[in-house]
């Protein structure tokens, strides 16, 4: 009897456990949430926003590669510490190959800027799918948010790689390997984005999230929009079509798609460059723009500012001023550690400013923080960016570390002007261009002075030329001249020029043939800043100064001090128009699994 | 109350009615010899009833009349089972247990007889655990068992030991096996005692593991723990052993001397053509170079790991049986002081295993053990600095930092790695220093029932918890100080629990169907089960900055209110959810021809509707060719000799819970200006589609015994197929950094052998040799369409690449990296006034050594695709890690009182990947930093005339200055792996011998002892080995099994002398 009962009892039990097995087994973490949940509601979806963003910041992301690395060496920005063979020198030099060691990396910028991506791509699916965007304006405006911060990334991917694949829709197990597409697809599909985007995003200041300059507002999709506009009609160097990651060499011009000629582009720029105008505005005085970016005081957007997007790096995140500031052997400003100056101007630029141009000497600085906290020259082979310095770190001073929390300017007002000045006066000539370039030339050279040298600019061609140098003179240091002088297909003629320059300045003829090679220089008043002068021949140093004589055309090629040739020669080692392109590095390569080739004359691996 | 009278009622019944038919049984057990056995068990068989037998070796013991056997029992003797058939005398000899056929194994879910077996079954017994005094048993099994192989990965005191089942099939998931502790599925078997362990078995083929069908694919380890002695009413016993450790092998690796430091710090500013910079703030102008000679430095290995260790270990049991059942109480201490400056290890261990009869055909079995691990110290390569994958091992700041005292090592570093990575070690062993404790609960409990006659229901439930509390201490000089923290003013501390808990439930039905048969020829037993496991975990991680620059670690970690509290997370993880079904049947017939088959269905909460049941199942057949009567004349010296063949399946599901669909976590940042937390998907890419990764095993067995037992053993052969491998596969680019995916297939061949000769035995002597070898053939089949998968140890950061490669075809392991060439010579190059130029023809290495660094003396590669350049294409397979044969001997015997062992433990045709080597010898980017003595300025190639501290450039006086020298120069710009740093590390080790004496029994029963034994050990007294480092068995960077055998900054191993004390009363 007991047996029977047992073996009903077990059958029955079995039998339970099997149908309810399935249930039983399903599990998943108390400590996670699915799609449908997080993007309905404001403050999940926003986290995944947070969640792209955070990609920027990873070690060897924009953080400690992207940003130090990409964008030098041009006619105005160079990188200091040449050393011939180097891999850092090798990316500067045009001359970085598959292995570079610093970019070949598995957590290199090229695969955390598809992390970004692939975080984008889930956001936007997430909010169409759950977020009901278009009954709910505060999700539309996260909408907005990801696509324009998607284009964004897919703007600095093909900046510095070209051709990259096209990831629009998040991965499944099919697509995780893609190759490279031509990047006509996705400027065509990110300016698709961006037409979405801009009606939902809020101008500046309109509300909480746009009234910050982490969070993406309307200006800066508009700019954005412009910018990726400008790169796309420009010139660049191109497979052939249908060539694209087959180890084609390339060629330098323009795209042939219908869809991306300047024609077409250039008019809903300048539309949106025109809706953007006035929106927000510039900061009156051109250095204290500058000092409170480096007191971290530009978190703020809105009518009144001119920052429009930043890095939102964290107060300890981010290595800007670690790479740029003005060099600090060990000075009490960078916490006794040797820091800064990385990369700097060109010594030319000082002499492209007009006299009395407020930003020469904020932005080219030849002097430096030494380590019992002295300021003296730096020697003429060496300047650097004024723009980003540790005195200026009052609120959050610099501890020495690798991260400062200095948040890197994304896109200023000045930009949104000179664009509009650029694109109108390709479309429409000089006359209605000139007051966005007068604008901006007005803060840094008055009002009078400006007003002047815009009436002087009377054909369409020196009006170009003039927004050309502008945009030198405003941003350098800022990294946008490199995609410029591609765009305009003038890098390998700016990068020759700029030797030239250099020459004529090491032996004081050309341009330079006024300068007597002898410096004075005088700390100013507050001790945090010096002046140096360049005298003319027969000039003494004036009262306060002291003189440093021959400071210019003392160098030894052999020691390699001073202006030395080989620094000079080495602003590029490899061929610049061939390799205005990183490589695909050989890390990536592997793991697509041989889906992604190098083009433009790279080495792919066996 | 009322329930204890009933039950003492009960008993009286029960008592009484046993007592109305009783006999009483004498007699003398006694040994081979004829001398009497005093402490003997005598036990009614089938009941706990039972006596031990006194100074004559006598015993007299009152039997109920349905008593049908006696069973007769003394350690180290075979047991012996007599049917007592109405004797009133019985007299016994035991003789030694020699055959290690009559050895109980414990295969799943049951014990058979080895000679019984019909899969492959791998055993030690408690007798050879116990003679050697080592910290985890895991240390104890190292070369014991034929295909088991145990790497004891480092030298600290809670060193990861990687034990392998033939080799272990996966490709990127770790290949540990299941281990089982009395019936539980435990993580580590790390944490129990020795002392406490009765049996461990290894079950290697598939139709052994198939019974456990989960995670049986790389074998399974059965741990049994000590049920209290048969016979004794009350047994006390007590271990104890004291022992003292100083660092092996102290001169493999010596660091440069101040002259040598300097020297090379010169030669590497000229190098660099900047002594500004790299030589003169530091060292002075090079006229004064002199002065460094024969100045005093800091022996920093020495200082580090210098000490003298010390270990400290007494256990305690008291056991009982009676008629109730029998039971154990188990306490163990021990403390360890390791030989690194700060670290230590303690462990106490707390259990109760007992066994009560409930009634005549119900009996409960219970089980409790509690066991707590403290752990100090800045240990070993397993605790990275956050940020730094070029890890954390104390070694290498022991011999990189300056020798002598410099102006300033931190001024001007800038490469992120530098932090926490150049430090004074003594400074950064404080800086670095960790808690770690551990706490396990296990309790298991068991009714067993008697249906009816042979039916036997078995209900177990189990419970652990487990919590383990990680303090991480980062001082000024560690990285995460200087770059993540939020306060970069003060120290930070990372305080990290984990909690676990475990529970199971088995049910299983055994039935012997003899009753059924009636014929004594035909043996069916049938075992049906279902069991049930789920494991809950979540791991709470805070971490606070900004704590007081003064403090030390354990000021930090009492007083981490004073900081600022940087993040706070506690991650519940998916449960883990097993459920499964089983049954088993052996049938076999006049104990010569078996067959047996299993089949188990396992359903796992890792996998998704539609995959995620497994069905395991598995046959063998047998055919004992001793027992068949035409063999009938060999009895004379063939004790037995049996084939076996056995086929099956076992499966794994080693991968994370929860891969099977997007989840959005959130995580907490520092590093965002808009939040301090953001929500996302994880960086590792769902897979649905997950299942099971399967192994298809064939095994054949010949087990064998001659000459009365003298000589006993078994071969095995096998083929091990794992097939839709479970791989972490990394897919960097995509947008994720790996997903996991069920991919390729690996095969694992091999012969195993073990054998057993117990060569003399006599009253006085005896002398037994036993060993195991294992041959082991490792392939990868297939990668599922892929060429080949790369993997980086980054113990050079990222300097070096890819240096791990599975290719098709090949086996795993297997290293990837440049075949040395030498060096170049001054004929390579041209001087042409201002540098060296290569000549034409010549390989130039400046793609990997840096331009600067093409000099005459510096180490040449090959090129192997003869395009004149070395290049990232040039490398090639250069070693592989895996051994191919493995095993062990070991020599006991005893000469009258006393007893000796040895035991050996040997691995062949190894390679050990020794980036120890590379890393200090090589300048890489850094300078001021120091390395060894290899490079010693008269040993190696220079290009300086020390006279003038000029650069030479006449090739002959080049020649001239470095005839003779076969070391290149150690100027490069970047590490690079070739195959001067991949060395055999074939080793041969005497891992302890003991020497021990028991006191004369006339001595100890004056004092009621019935035992005492003091002895003394000496642990891994000499390793034989062509290898250049510390100890070749190693293994650094575990982070991923595709970098197996790195040899990097490894804790150092000890030498180690232990006097201990083994006390019976």
């Amino acid at each position: 009897m007991k047996k029977i009962v047992y073996s009903i009892l077990s059958v029955a039990v079995m039998a339970f456990a099997a149908s309810s097995c399935d249930k039983f087994l399903d599990s998943e973490s108390p400590s996670a949430f699915d799609a449908a949940t997080v993007y309905a509601n404001y403050s999940l979806t926003e986290g995944t926003i947070f969640g792209i963003t955070e990609a920027f910041c990873e070690v060897n992301s924009y953080r400690g590669r992207f940003l130090p690395w990409y964008g030098h060496n041009t006619d105005i920005e160079w990188y200091n510490a040449f050393k011939k063979g180097d891999g850092k020198s090798d990316i500067s030099g045009y001359d970085c190959l598959p292995n570079n060691s610093q970019l070949n990396l598995s957590n290199g910028p090229f695969p955390l800027m598809y992390m970004g991506i692939e975080r984008a791509n889930l956001v936007i699916e997430g909010i169409r799918a759950y977020g009901d965007p278009a009954n709910r304006p505060e999700m539309a405006q996260l909408l907005g948010e990801a696509l324009t911060l998607r284009a964004m990334i897919y703007y600095d991917l093909t900046k510095a790689w070209g051709d990259v694949p096209a990831r629009f829709t998040s991965l499944t197990s099919e697509t995780i390997y893609a190759p490279k597409e031509s990047r006509d697809v996705i400027y065509k599909q990110i300016l698709d984005d961006l037409r979405e985007a801009i009606p939902y995003l809020p101008n500046p200041g309109a509300n909480a999230a746009a009234s910050r300059t982490d969070r993406v507002n309307k200006v800066f999709a508009e700019g954005l929009f412009a910018r990726i506009a400008l790169m796309a009609s420009g010139y660049a160097i191109r497979p052939d079509d249908g060539q694209v990651g087959t180890g084609d060499l390339g060629t330098v011009r323009l795209s042939s798609d219908p869809a991306l000629q300047k024609d077409v582009l250039y008019p809903e720029a300048l539309a949106f460059l025109k809706a953007a105008y006035g929106k927000a505005s510039l900061e009156a005085d051109f250095q204290n723009y500058w000092y409170k970016q480096n007191n971290m005081d530009n978190l703020t957007a809105g009518p009144a500012y001119e920052t429009l997007y930043v890095i939102p790096f964290g107060a300890g995140r981010g290595r800007w001023n670690f790479t740029y500031a003005i060099k600090s052997e060990g000075a009490s400003i960078s916490n006794g550690v040797d820091r800064g100056g990385d990369a700097g101007p060109l010594p030319t630029v000082y002499f492209m400013y007009d006299k009395g141009d407020q930003r020469r000497d904020v932005t080219c600085v030849n002097y430096k923080w030494t380590k019992d906290n002295n300021i003296e020259p730096a020697g003429i082979g060496k300047w650097y960016f004024g723009k980003y310095r540790f005195e200026w770190m009052k609120a959050q001073p610099y501890t020495g570390g690798n991260d400062d929390g200095i948040k890197p300017v994304v896109m200023r007002y000045a930009d949104i002007l000179l664009m509009a000045a650029e694109i109108e006066n390709e479309l429409n000539g000089p006359a209605e261009a000139k007051k966005y370039l007068q604008e901006v030339r007005a803060r840094a050279c008055g009002e009078d002075a400006a007003a002047a040298y815009v009436a002087g600019l009377g054909t369409q061609e020196a009006f170009f030329e003039a927004v050309a140098k502008e945009r030198a003179l405003e941003f350098c240091g800022e990294f946008l001249r490199k995609a410029d002088l591609i765009r305009w297909n003038r890098l390998k003629t700016a990068l020759d020029d700029a030797k030239a320059q250099m020459q004529d300045l090491r032996d004081l003829q050309g341009n330079y043939a006024g300068l007597s090679g002898d410096i004075a220089y005088a700390l100013s008043e507050d001790g945090q800043s010096m002046d140096i002068q360049f005298l003319a021949p027969g000039d003494k140093a004036p009262a306060g100064y002291e003189l440093s004589p021959a400071y210019v055309t003392t160098f030894d090629d052999s020691k390699k001090t001073g202006f030395y040739l080989e620094r000079i020669e080495g602003i590029y080692v490899g061929d610049p128009v061939q390799h205005m392109f990183w490589p695909i590095f050989n890390d990536t390569m592997t793991n697509s699994q041989g889906y992604i080739k190098n083009d433009y004359g790279y080495d792919n691996l066996k | 109350m009322k329930a204890k009278k009933l039950i003492l009622a009960l008993l009286g019944m029960v008592t009484a009615l046993s007592l109305s038919a009783q006999t009483t049984i004498k007699g003398i057990v006694t040994d081979e010899s004829g001398e009497p056995l005093i402490g003997a068990g005598v036990v009614v068989e089938g009941t706990t009833l039972g006596t031990i037998t006194g100074v004559d070796g006598d015993y007299v013991l009152t039997v109920p009349q349905n008593a049908v056997n006696l069973v007769f029992s003394f350690i180290g003797l075979a047991d012996q089972t007599i049917a007592i058939n109405g004797q009133t005398e019985i007299n016994v000899v035991l003789r030694a247990d020699q055959t290690f056929l009559d050895e109980v194994v414990v295969v799943g879910y049951a014990t058979v007889k080895r000679r019984d077996l019909l899969g492959s079954v791998s055993s030690v017994g408690s007798d050879k655990l116990a003679e050697q005094p080592v910290t985890t048993v895991s240390q104890a099994l190292s070369g014991k068992m034929a295909g088991v192989s145990v790497v004891t990965t480092e030298g600290d005191p809670d060193a990861d030991i990687k034990i392998r089942v033939r080799g272990g099939g996966s490709i990127t998931q770790d290949s540990s096996p299941l281990y089982i502790v009395d019936g539980f599925p435990v993580e580590s078997i790390n944490d129990i005692p020795s002392s406490e362990i009765a049996s461990i078995d290894v079950l290697k083929d598939a139709f052994s593991t198939a019974i456990y069908g989960s995670r049986g694919a790389n074998g399974v380890v059965i741990v049994t723990t000590k049920s209290a002695e048969k016979g004794q009413k009350i047994s006390v016993k007590f271990n104890t052993y004291y022992g003292l450790k100083t660092m092996a092998n102290k001169n493999a690796i010596v660091a440069m001397d101040a002259e040598n430091f300097v020297k090379f710090q010169y030669e590497l500013g000229v190098i660099r053509d900047n002594l500004s910079s790299y030589y003169q703030p530091f060292f002075g102008n090079y006229a004064d170079i002199d002065l460094y000679k024969g100045m005093a430095t800091n022996d920093w290995i020495q200082a580090v790991f210098g000490n003298t260790g010390s270990t400290f270990s007494a256990d305690f049991s008291v056991s009982g049986s009676g008629e109730m059942g029998n039971w154990t109480l188990g306490y163990a201490h021990m403390g360890d002081e390791a030989i690194m400056a700060g670290s230590t290890y303690t462990r106490d261990n707390l259990s109760f295993k007992g066994n009560f009869k409930t009634s005549e055909n119900t009996s409960i079995d219970a089980n409790v053990r509690y066991s707590r691990v403290n752990v100090r110290g800045a240990g070993a390569n397993g605790i990275n600095d956050t940020g730094t994958t070029s890890g954390n091992g104390r070694l290498k700041h022991a011999v990189s930092y300056s020798p002598i005292p410099l102006v300033s090592t931190v001024q001007g570093v800038d490469e992120e790695q530098d932090y926490g990575d150049n430090a004074p070690p003594l400074l950064s062993v404080a800086d670095n220093d960790s808690r770690r404790i551990r706490t396990t609960w296990n309790a298991n409990a068991a009714f067993n029932w008697k249906i009816v006659d042979k039916l036997n229901l078995k209900i177990e439930g189990g419970l652990e918890k487990y919590n383990q509390t990680d303090d991480r201490f980062y001082g000024m000089t560690t990285y995460y100080v200087a770059n993540n923290s939020t306060d970069k003013t003060g120290v930070s501390n990372q305080h990290k629990e984990a909690f676990r808990t475990k529970y199971r439930n088995t049910n299983t039905l055994n039935y012997d169907f003899a009753n059924v048969i009636g014929n004594e020829d035909h043996n069916l037993t049938l075992l049906l089960g279902e069991e049930m496991t789920i494991t809950k975990s979540n791991l709470l991680t805070l971490m606070v900055d900004g704590l007081n620059a003064s403090y030390d670690a354990p000021m930090a970690w009492n007083f981490l209110s004073s900081g600022t509290p940087a993040s706070t997370d506690n991650y519940y993880n998916p449960d883990d959810k097993l459920l499964s079904f089983f049954g088993r049947v052996n049938y076999d017939y006049k104990h010569r021809y078996s067959v047996g088959a299993t089949l188990r269905a396992d359903g796992s909460s890792k996998f998704s509707r539609g995959n995620r049941w497994g069905f395991f199942p598995s046959a063998a057949v047998s055919w004992t060719l001793s027992n068949e009567p035409w063999m009938s004349g060999a009895h004379g010296w063939l004790d037995q000799l049996k084939l076996r063949y056995s086929f099956g399946t076992a499966g794994n599901n080693n991968i994370p819970s929860g891969q099977l669909v997007k989840q959005y976590s959130s995580t907490v940042t520092a590093w965002l200006s808009q939040s301090s937390n953001y929500w996302m998907a994880g960086k590792v890419m769902n897979n649905p589609d997950l299942t099971w990764e399967k192994s298809y095993t064939h095994n054949i067995g010949v087990d064998f015994g001659f000459f009365q037992g003298r000589l006993s053993g078994s071969v095995e052969v096998y083929q091990n197929d794992t097939k839709d491998l479970l791989i972490n596969f990394p897919i960097t680019g995509s947008g994720y950094d790996s997903q996991y995916r069920n991919l390729g297939s690996t095969r694992n061949r091999g012969v195993e052998l073990t054998l057993s000769a117990p060569v003399i035995s006599g009253k006085h002597f005896s002398l037994n040799v036993g060993g195991n070898i294992a041959y082991n053939q490792n392939r990868v089949m297939d990668l599922g369409g892929l060429d080949k998968i790369t993997a980086q140890s980054y113990w050079a950061s990222t300097e070096i690449g890819d240096d791990y490669v599975v290719e098709v075809g090949k086996p795993m392991g297997n290293m990837y990296g440049y075949q040395s060439d030498g060096m170049y010579s001054p004929d390579d190059f041209t001087w042409n006034g201002s540098k060296w130029v290569l000549n034409e023809g010549v390989v130039d290495a400046s793609g990997i050594l840096g331009a600067s660094y093409m000099l005459p003396g510096a180490p040449k590669y090959k090129d192997l695709t003869g395009d004149g350049k070395v290049t990232v294409a040039d490398r090639t397979v250069i070693g592989n890690a895996s051994p191919d044969f493995t095993g062990g001997f070991n020599f006991s015997g005893y000469l009258y009182g006393f007893d000796f062992s040895a035991n050996f433990n040997f691995m062949l045709g190894n390679q050990v990947y020794n980036a120890n080597k590379v890393e200090f010898t090589s300048s890489r980017k850094f300078n001021n930093r120091n390395l060894m003595d290899a490079m010693d300025v008269d040993k190696r190639w220079t290009n300086i005339d020390w006279a003038t501290g000029e650069m030479i450039t006449d090739p002959d006086q080049l020649k001239a200055v470095n005839a003779g020298k076969t070391m290149w120069a150690p100027f490069v710009g970047s590490a690079i792996f070739s195959d001067w740093a991949v060395e055999d590390a074939s080793f041969l080790r005497l891992q302890s011998v003991t020497v021990g004496y028991t006191l004369p029994e006339s001595l100890t029963q004056k004092v009621h002892l019935r035992r005492a034994r003091i002895y003394v050990t000496g642990t891994n007294l000499f390793c034989l080995t062509k290898y250049s480092g510390y100890d070749p068995e190693v293994d650094t960077r575990r982070a991923t099994p595709l970098t197996p055998g790195v040899d990097y900054s490894a804790y150092p191993k000890s030498i180690g002398f232990v006097a201990g004390l083994n006390l019976t009363f």
